[in-house]
This record gives structure tokens, sequence and C-alpha cells, in this order.
């Protein structure tokens, strides 16, 4: 009498299956169909992933840890890539209660509310003096920019065939106040100890 | 299948309960707790499994996140330290998988669980293993799901280690168990089979003395070995005490002497115990036993009176109590008492007769010295009567209640005071039975007694006496002997009459001896003067007057002194029915033409010694008597008769002894007697005629001559009856007579079949009586009409018809007609009272005998009647038939 009762629970399972899928897709990303998973472009999985590298980020210098009182911004310095994704992935989050924020900026002194700040590679020649306004502000600097977290970056985007992997400049991190959480560390690729 | 546990010793009884105990409660503790623990492993399990699932979820998120699957893969492989987890998968938020650990290369499960919406975590036990699905939640949001599954071997395992600690309890506990069962049970069962091995003990050898040992506890064996103890302790009292009464009891048989015995009904088997042999006079140990044996040994007499005694006790069902005679070895006779009892057995079958038997020769001799004295008593014709305090009667015998009309059955609580008339129980009461009380003794005296049926008074000389305890002189009751004195009161008047008599006499007699001599001077010198004188002399006349009147004192002075005795009489023999007829002719001058005369003589009548003229003289005087009461004429008999006299008929009669008379009897119709007058009928001078009429000496006369005679002479009258008077002269001895009469009672004896005609019961019973006693055949009748049913009834012919008189319905006369046309010349008997003959018409030769009559004579009578008959009918069988 066992299969029959396999099967029904197959087939209740597989409900339960759709109904899981449906609900994760009304929650995360409209999708057009529940079939439909299209395959996230580069820019869409950094959106993500700058959504996520907040949540990685254990204190924030003397900056108060965010929320639900002010707003999270993510600057996007010097030419947008991302185009809707930054602002899709960031749509509806927040980070523990303030609400995500996407803010693009053009000059580097706009910065200093930013918590996580990404450099754009049009910037690319820019970085000294961008660093050196945001000086040891606790700003999380994002670029894909190459060397980026050899030339004063903390977070480093590093295309890895499909997958977008990133390199931590963690004595950088550190030196601006920010602590990062090993699980970020642990996902990343190169993790600079040592400037 | 039935377990039988008493088959086993309570050491083992108790050993394997705590085993079993021990054993259950081991096994539930354990399998509860096994229970327990398989059902909180399960969940601990799942516990476990959903935070190894969290831990793996918090340490992939950011793999997870920033899509590193290698990072996660590193983390999940730390899993393999979990040796129970089978699998892991980690899946992105699309579902699509993201990395995996599997313990077991190469074994992927497909289709995992889902989560359903709304719960973090869903978990599966299915087919050996656990599956948990848990959502991996980074900071709020849903980004994957971790797939664990793990295996249930941590539940076998478990199973297993606490099946085993379970099993390694149990075989550490078992033994425990069996040890302290074995001390606590030595310690519990040891009073118990000590109690049960005394009890063995006691009930084997009946030894009561021995105790169990006190075992010092308190529990509930120890009170029961207590109770035990004491309840051997009791026995031995009880039996001590049991002792001693059945030492009382045979103290008390051997020396009552009461022997037991019993009677076994199946076999018929009587056996008694060593009590019964002295019983039998036998010595101890002698074969008694046996019911051939014991039979032997009863009176013959008495045999089939026990057996049936007994017998009729089993069936019956009741006790018994029998006194019989036993005759010893030695030959003495000795009366037991036995009494007996059924026995039954638990089926409520009869088992047996048992009982006690003991001697009771001395009371028996007692009983029947008592007996003796009783019929004393009984037999003395005085009256002998007790009397209690109240007045009731407690005693009276057989002669007392004869006395006075009591039935003894009635006897008995009757009140003494209505045996006495009014004034004579006052009397008593009074002043007799207080002064006995107050201790003057007894009282003898005079007293009259009321015949309770005929309320006339009796006579009685009453001795009255107090009977007292011999031991403490307490009063007991009254006792009373009393002779009926009737009798001797009648003699005694008699003899006063006579002694008044013969004095009267002889004053008399000495007047008229006296008046004799000067009669004698009178009448001789009259004579010598009418001798010296001439006839014509006028002196002659007178002269002769002088003579005739002085021969009419003479006569009268002879008459007197004849009354007196005094006369001289020739004493010769006379024959009485000569004497009568020399004087036919002078009576019938002498009674009248208005008196008729009937002599009724018997034939053969004796001899006696008397003077004939003396005799002549009575049957004068007693007819002229007769005469003068019938002053309009009537009739006269004159009787003649040979006279038996008994014992019984001599009583009364003063003077009278039993033996042979000649009776003269003189009979009329007259005006009758008063007892007052007949009481003075002998007086000199007494007479009830005018003045002038008689000179009231013709019966002194009569009575005188009697006297001298040596007769006896009895008035038989009422007012109004008439009289007769009857002489009794001794007969001469025999030898003087030649007539043959009956000197002793003849033989009266017969078998003839007679008829009895009387209308009253008492006489009509007393002559039944003595003639069935003496052989005869008798047909009652209480009339003349009953009496002539029979006649004609009877199928037997009647020899002879034995009648009375007077007879309501129809007499005796017309009875007698209508038998002799029946039976023509077969003899009749009449039995008339004193005068009954003088009413019948005509004067048949009849044959009579006078009431009242003995029953010798009686017998006499009838025996000569019917000889007569016999003789009559062998004369005609003799003479050859007249031809003519």
């Amino acid at each position: 009498m066992t299969a029959p009762f396999r099967s029904r629970r197959r087939s209740a399972a597989r409900r339960i299956l759709l109904a899981v899928l449906l609900a994760i897709c009304l929650h995360t990303v409209p999708c057009a169909s529940a079939q439909d998973r299209p395959h996230p472009t580069e820019y869409q999985i950094k959106a993500q992933y700058l959504t996520d590298f907040g949540r990685f980020v254990k204190k924030w210098g003397n900056r108060p840890a965010p929320g639900p009182d002010e707003s999270f911004a993510i600057c996007v310095l010097g030419q947008d890539p991302y185009g809707q994704s930054l602002d899709t992935a960031v749509h509806g989050e927040n980070i523990g209660g303030s609400p995500l924020v996407v803010r693009r900026i053009a000059q580097p002194i706009d910065a200093t509310g930013c918590r996580i700040l990404f450099i754009s590679s049009s910037e690319s020649g820019q970085l000294q003096d961008i660093f050196g306004v945001i000086g040891t502000a606790p700003v999380l600097t994002v670029s894909d920019i190459p060397d980026f977290v050899r030339r004063g970056g903390i977070i480093e985007f590093v295309p890895d065939g499909n997958r977008v992997k990133f390199e931590i400049n963690l004595a950088l991190a550190q030196r601006v106040g920010l602590s990062l959480s090993s699980d970020l560390l642990k996902v990343a690729r190169v993790v600079r100890r040592t400037p | 299948m039935k377990f039988n546990l008493g088959r086993y010793s309570i050491r083992k009884k108790l050993t394997w309960m705590n085993l079993l105990v021990s054993g259950a409660t081991l096994l539930l503790a354990s399998s509860a707790y096994v229970a327990y623990e398989l059902a909180t492993l399960r969940l601990s399990m799942v516990q476990n499994l959903s935070i190894e699932a969290q831990i793996v979820s918090a340490n992939c998120a950011s793999a997870v996140v920033f899509g590193d699957p290698d990072s996660a893969r590193n983390t999940l492989s730390a899993l393999s330290a979990a040796p129970h987890i089978v699998s892991v998968s980690i899946y992105d938020a699309q579902g699509a998988p993201f990395a995996t650990y599997s313990r077991d290369p190469g074994e992927i499960r497909e289709t995992p669980l889902t989560l359903p919406e709304g719960r973090p975590e869903v978990h599966k036990f299915a087919n050996n293993s656990l599956e948990l699905v848990r959502a991996i939640v980074f900071q709020g949001k849903l980004i994957g799901s971790v797939h664990m599954r793990s295996d249930l071997t941590e539940i076998s395992d478990r199973l297993l280690r606490y099946g085993g600690i379970a099993v390694v309890i149990l075989l550490i506990c078992l033994p425990a168990a069996l040890l302290f069962s074995a001390i606590f049970q030595r310690e519990t069962a040891r009073p118990l089979i000590q109690l049960a091995d005394v009890a063995r003990v006691v009930s084997r050898d009946k030894e009561y003395s021995v105790r169990i040992p006190a075992s010092g506890s308190r529990d509930e064996i120890a009170l029961l070995i207590d109770a035990f103890n004491e309840m051997l302790g009791q026995i031995q009292i009880r039996d001590a005490a049991l002792l001693q009464a059945h030492e009382r009891l045979n103290l008390a048989l051997k020396s009552s002497g009461v022997g037991t015995w019993r009677w076994e009904i199946a076999d018929g088997a009587i056996v008694g115990d060593d009590f019964m042999y002295p019983l039998f006079g036998l010595d101890p140990g002698a074969d008694l036993n046996g019911y051939e044996k014991f039979f032997r040994m009863v009176h013959p007499r008495d045999r089939e009176r026990v057996r049936r005694t007994a017998t009729e006790s089993l069936r019956i069902d009741a006790p018994f109590e029998i006194e019989f005679r036993v005759i010893w070895p030695n030959g003495s006779v000795h009366t037991l008492t036995a009494r007996g009892n059924m026995f039954r057995d638990e089926n409520n079958q009869p088992v047996r007769l048992t009982g006690v038997c003991w001697d009771v020769s001395a009371r028996r001799l007692a009983e029947e010295e008592r007996q003796k004295f009783v019929s004393l008593v009984e037999q003395t014709d005085d009256f002998v009567g007790m009397m209690a305090l109240d007045g009731t009667i407690i005693y009276i015998n057989h002669a007392g209640c004869r006395l006075v009309g009591l039935e003894a059955r009635r006897a008995i609580g009757t009140s003494f005071a209505d045996l006495h008339p009014e004034d004579a129980w006052s009397n008593l009461s009074g002043e007799i039975l207080p002064s006995v009380l107050r201790g003057d003794g007894n009282w003898v005296g005079e007293a009259r007694l009321r015949h309770l049926a005929t309320q006339q008074p009796i006579n009685v000389l009453m001795n009255i006496f107090p009977v007292n305890d011999p031991e403490t002189g307490q009063l007991l009751c009254f006792a009373a002997i009393m002779r009926d004195v009737t009798e001797r009161k009648q003699l005694e008047q008699q003899l006063l009459q006579s002694q008044k008599l013969d004095s009267i006499g002889q004053l008399a007699g000495g007047v008229a001896h006296d008046f004799n001599n000067l009669l004698t001077i009178i009448s001789g010198y009259s004579e010598l003067i009418l001798g010296r004188c001439d006839p014509n002399d006028p002196v002659v006349e007178p002269v002769e007057q002088i003579s005739r009147a002085a021969a009419r004192a003479a006569a009268l002075t002879r008459q007197l002194l004849s009354f007196a005795s005094r006369q001289a009489s020739e004493q010769k023999d006379v024959h009485l029915n000569d004497v009568v007829a020399n004087i036919e002719k002078m009576l019938r001058r002498l009674i009248g033409e208005d008196v008729q005369l009937s002599l009724s003589l018997q034939p053969d009548i004796g001899i006696f010694r008397a003077d004939p003229n003396q005799v002549e003289q009575i049957i004068v005087n007693l007819a002229i008597n007769a005469r003068d009461a019938m002053p309009g004429g009537g009739k006269l008999l004159i009787e003649t008769a040979n006279i038996y006299i008994d014992e019984e008929s001599a009583q009364g009669r003063l003077a009278l002894e039993p033996g042979h008379y000649i009776m003269l009897a003189v009979s009329d119709t007259g005006v009758g007697m008063s007892p007052e007058v007949k009481s003075r009928i002998f007086e000199p001078f007494f007479t009830t005629k005018e003045r002038g009429k008689g000179t009231g000496l013709g019966l002194s006369t009569v009575y005188g001559i009697v006297q001298q005679s040596k007769a006896s002479i009895t008035v038989l009258s009422e007012p109004g009856q008439g009289a007769t008077f009857r002489v009794l002269f001794p007969a001469a001895p025999a030898g003087k007579t030649g007539a043959s009469e009956p000197i002793a009672p003849p033989p009266s004896a017969g078998t003839e079949t007679i008829l009895l005609a009387e209308d009253e019961a008492g006489v009509r019973g007393y002559v039944r009586h003595v003639l069935e006693r003496n052989g005869y055949r008798v047909a009652e009748a209480s009339n003349g009409l009953e009496a002539m049913d029979v006649i004609h009834s009877f199928p037997v012919p009647i020899d002879l018809l034995l009648t009375d008189v007077v007879m309501p319905e129809c007499g005796g006369v017309e009875l007698a007609e209508h038998f002799s046309g029946v039976y023509p010349g077969v003899p009749v008997l009449f039995m008339s009272g004193y005068n009954d003959r003088l009413w019948m018409e005509g004067d048949q030769a009849v044959n009579f005998i006078q009431k009242p009559f003995s029953s010798p004579a009686l017998l006499a009578r009838i025996r000569e009647l019917l000889d007569a008959r016999l003789e009559a009918g062998q004369k005609t069988a003799d003479t050859p038939p007249q031809t003519s």
C-alpha cells in the first residue's frame, strides 16, 4: 500500500515545490513565469552582491550600525554600469532595517553619506583622488577596476567565467574601521591581509 | 489449563514471585524508558539535524549569497565528522542545487522534500532516514534551502545500546533479586515453614506441647504464630479439662453402675462398655457382645418386648426406655432399665441405637413392695383416702369410690366436701380438721357421708389423721380411713330393738309370772266355789264369769309369757307344711270371707326343731294381724320354702348365721306399715288398732316364739303395699331329715339358653353376669315386649324364661303366657318383689324366686327347674306312647 502513498506524497511535494517557487519568486524577483528562470547578467550579479555586501559588515567604524531611521546608501560614482539592475536589487531591501537606496554621485565628496561606494571603471584614473577624499571614512569601496584592492579599494570584482568573484583587502577594511564578517571572507577569492 | 500453585512450596513461590516481580518491573521500566528515549530520540534527532541544518545554512549563507559553491562544499565537507549525515544539499533561492555533500559517494536522492509555505523547516522520517529541509535565511531573506538527510543508525544504535543496557541490568538485577528473595523469603517463609512443620507434628503425633519459636518480629506471620501457640496452649488446657471430665464421667458411671451400649443396625451387633458387664452379672471381659448372646441373657418373657421396642424405636425414630429382666449366670433375676436413641451418620441414615443401661432391681423390689401395700389398701373394704390441704381428694381407693358412688377416674381433684352432707362437712372442717391440725392427733368417730348418686346419707366410722413429712414434719396431707357402719348401725338397731323387747319381755314376764300365780288362785278358788255350789245357785253365774275372766287373763298371761319366752316349749321335729295343713281350716274361719287365703308350700320342706304349737301360734297370730290390716278384704298368702342363707345375705341380719333355713312367710295386701310402725311392731301392747281392738300382744307373742326357737323374723312392708312377715327357722342338721334336699349348693352350672327379662338394668346385668359365668347362654330383654321380640328372633331355642313380674310395656305374667304359647312346657321362673305374686290373678302353679336372692339360690332354682324339665322329657321319652 506504500506505492500509492508515495505517489500521493510525490504529487503533494510537487505542489509544495510549486508553491515555494511561487513564493520565492513573488518574494524576490518578479518573474515572468514560474518556469522562466533567466540567467542573471554580470551586472545583475554584481548588483546583487553590492546589496549583499552590506550585510557582511559587522562594524562600520565610528558610524552607527544601519538602522531604520536612516537609509543605507549604495552610491555609484562614475558611470553607472548597472542600469536598472542595482535599483531592482535594492528595491524593498534593507539592512538592519535601514532601507537600501541607490545614489548616483559624480563627485567623491558626495560619497560621505554612502556606506557602500561603487567606483565605476570610468573613474579608474581618479582613484587616488577619490581615495584621498574618502580618506579613512568607513566606506566600503567596491569596484571592478582591475587591481582595485592593490590600489586602495576594499572589494574588487573579479570575473571568473560565468561567475563573479571578488577579492577583499582586509587590511584596508580594517584601516577604515570596517569589520568584515568571516563569512564574507570565506567566499572571497583573495583576501589581502597585509597592506 | 489449570495452574495449580498449591503444589509448590512457599519458598519457591516467594522466589518466583520475586523474580517475576523484579523482572517484570525492570522490563517494564526499561521498555518504558526505551520507548521514551525512542520517542524523544526522534525528536532529538530532528532537533540535532535541525541544528546542523542551521549551522550549515548559517555557514553557507554567504556562499549561497555570493554564489560560491566551493566554499559551501568546503563547509559541507566538515559534515563528514557527523557520520549519521548521509547527504546535505544546498539549493538556491530558485531551487537549483547549489552544493551537495554526500557521505556515501554516488548516492543522491533526487526529489527532496520541499518547504511548505511559511514554514522555515520541515522534516520527514522515511526509509531508514530522516530528511530535513531548512530555509536559508540571510538577514531576513530566503536565499536558499538546505536539505539534510540523516540515517537512523543513531536510533538503532541507541536502541541497541539501551537494549544492551537493559539486558545487562536484567542480568545483574535478576540474580540480585534472586539473592534478595532468597534472603527475604528465608526471613518470611521461615516462620511459615516452622509453623507448617509444627502443625504437621501436632497433627501427626497429637503432640500439643510443642511451640513455634517466636521470631521477634511483629508482622502478621508473627501474630499468626502467636495465635497458633496460644491455640496449642488452649488445646492443652482443654485436653486436660476433657481428660478430667472424662475421668469424672468414668467415675460417675462406675459408681452409678450405668453402662453404655450400642446396637449396630448394619449387622445387628450389640456392643457394650465395661460397665455393662456387672449389670449382667458377668466378669469384665466376658463375652457379651453379640446379638444372640445378649438376648440369651434377657428373660425369655421379656425378649420379644425388648426386641419389639427397639425395632419400633428405629422405625419411628424416637428415643425409648424399657425395663426388662435379665438372668445372671448364677441364676438370679435382675431388672434393668435401658434407654436408647437412634444415631444417624453424616448422610442422615440411621446407623445404630445407642444408649445407657442400669440396674433397677432394687427399685423394682421397692415397687413391688409398694404394689403390695397399694393392693392392701385397694383390697380392703374400708374407705381409704387422702385429701390435700386445699380440700381436694388426692387419692381414694376402690372401696372408697364404691362407698360414695364416685367414679374412680373423676375421683382425683373432687372436693372432699362433696362427699359429706353439708352439716357434716361444716362440723368436719370447722372443728375436727382444725383439731387434727392443732396436733391433737387423729380423730376417730362416727360421721356421715353422702352417696353422690342417691344423696343418701352413709354412716361411717371415720379415722382421720394428718400425714407429715418424715424428715421435716411438715404437714403433707390428711388421710382418712372410714368404715361403713350402716350395717353395724342396723345391727345395733336390731340389737337395741331386741334388747328393748327382751327387757320389756322380762318385765312382762316377771309381771305375768306373778300375775299367773294370782290368776291361778283366782281361777282355782273359782273352781272350788263352783264345785261346792249348786248349779242353780245364783252365785254360779258370777263365779263362772270370774272363772272365765281368769281363764282369759291366763290366756293373756300365757301370751305374754310366751312373748317373754318364758313359756315351756316342747321341741320336736316340725314339718311346717303339716302344721299349716292342720290349721288351714281354722285360719280360713279366722280371716273371714273377705280375705282370700292362698298357700304356697314347698313340697320337700325341711324339718326344724321347734314347738309345733308355738309354730301354729305364729301362723295364727300373723294371719290375724294380716286380716286386721285388710279391713276391706284382700289376699293372704302363706308360703313355706327351704332357704339357704349365704354369707352375703347373712350380713345385716343380727343373729343370722349362714346356713339352711326353713322359711315361713305370711304376706298380705293390706295397708302396710310405715318405718316407724315397722320398728315397733313387735313391742308388746303396741298396736295401730283402735283402743279395745286387739291386745297388741299378737306379734309380740310371735316374736317371743321366734326367739325361743332360735329363729329370726323380718318384716317387709311399705305403706299401701301390704306386708310380708318372714320367719326363718334354722333347719335341723343334716341326717335328721329324710327329704332329699340340697345340703350344699348344687352344681348349678349349665349350658342352656335362658331368656332374661328385667327392666332394672343393674339387676339384669347382675343376673346375666351370674348366669353367663356359670356357662349359660343369656338372651336379655328390658321389658316384656322386647322379650317377645327376642323369643321370635333368637336363633337358638330357649330353655328357660327368667322374668321379673313388674315391667313396663308388658309385665312378666303376660310375657310368660306368650312364652308358654311358643315354648310349651318350658319352665318359667319369676323374680318377684316381696309380694308381687299377690297381685296376680289366679293361682296357677308358678315358680318364684324371691328378691333379693343370692346367686347360688338363683342358680340352684334354675338348675332345679331345668333338671325337672329334663326328667320330664326323659319320662315322656321313656313312657311308651299310649295306644288306644
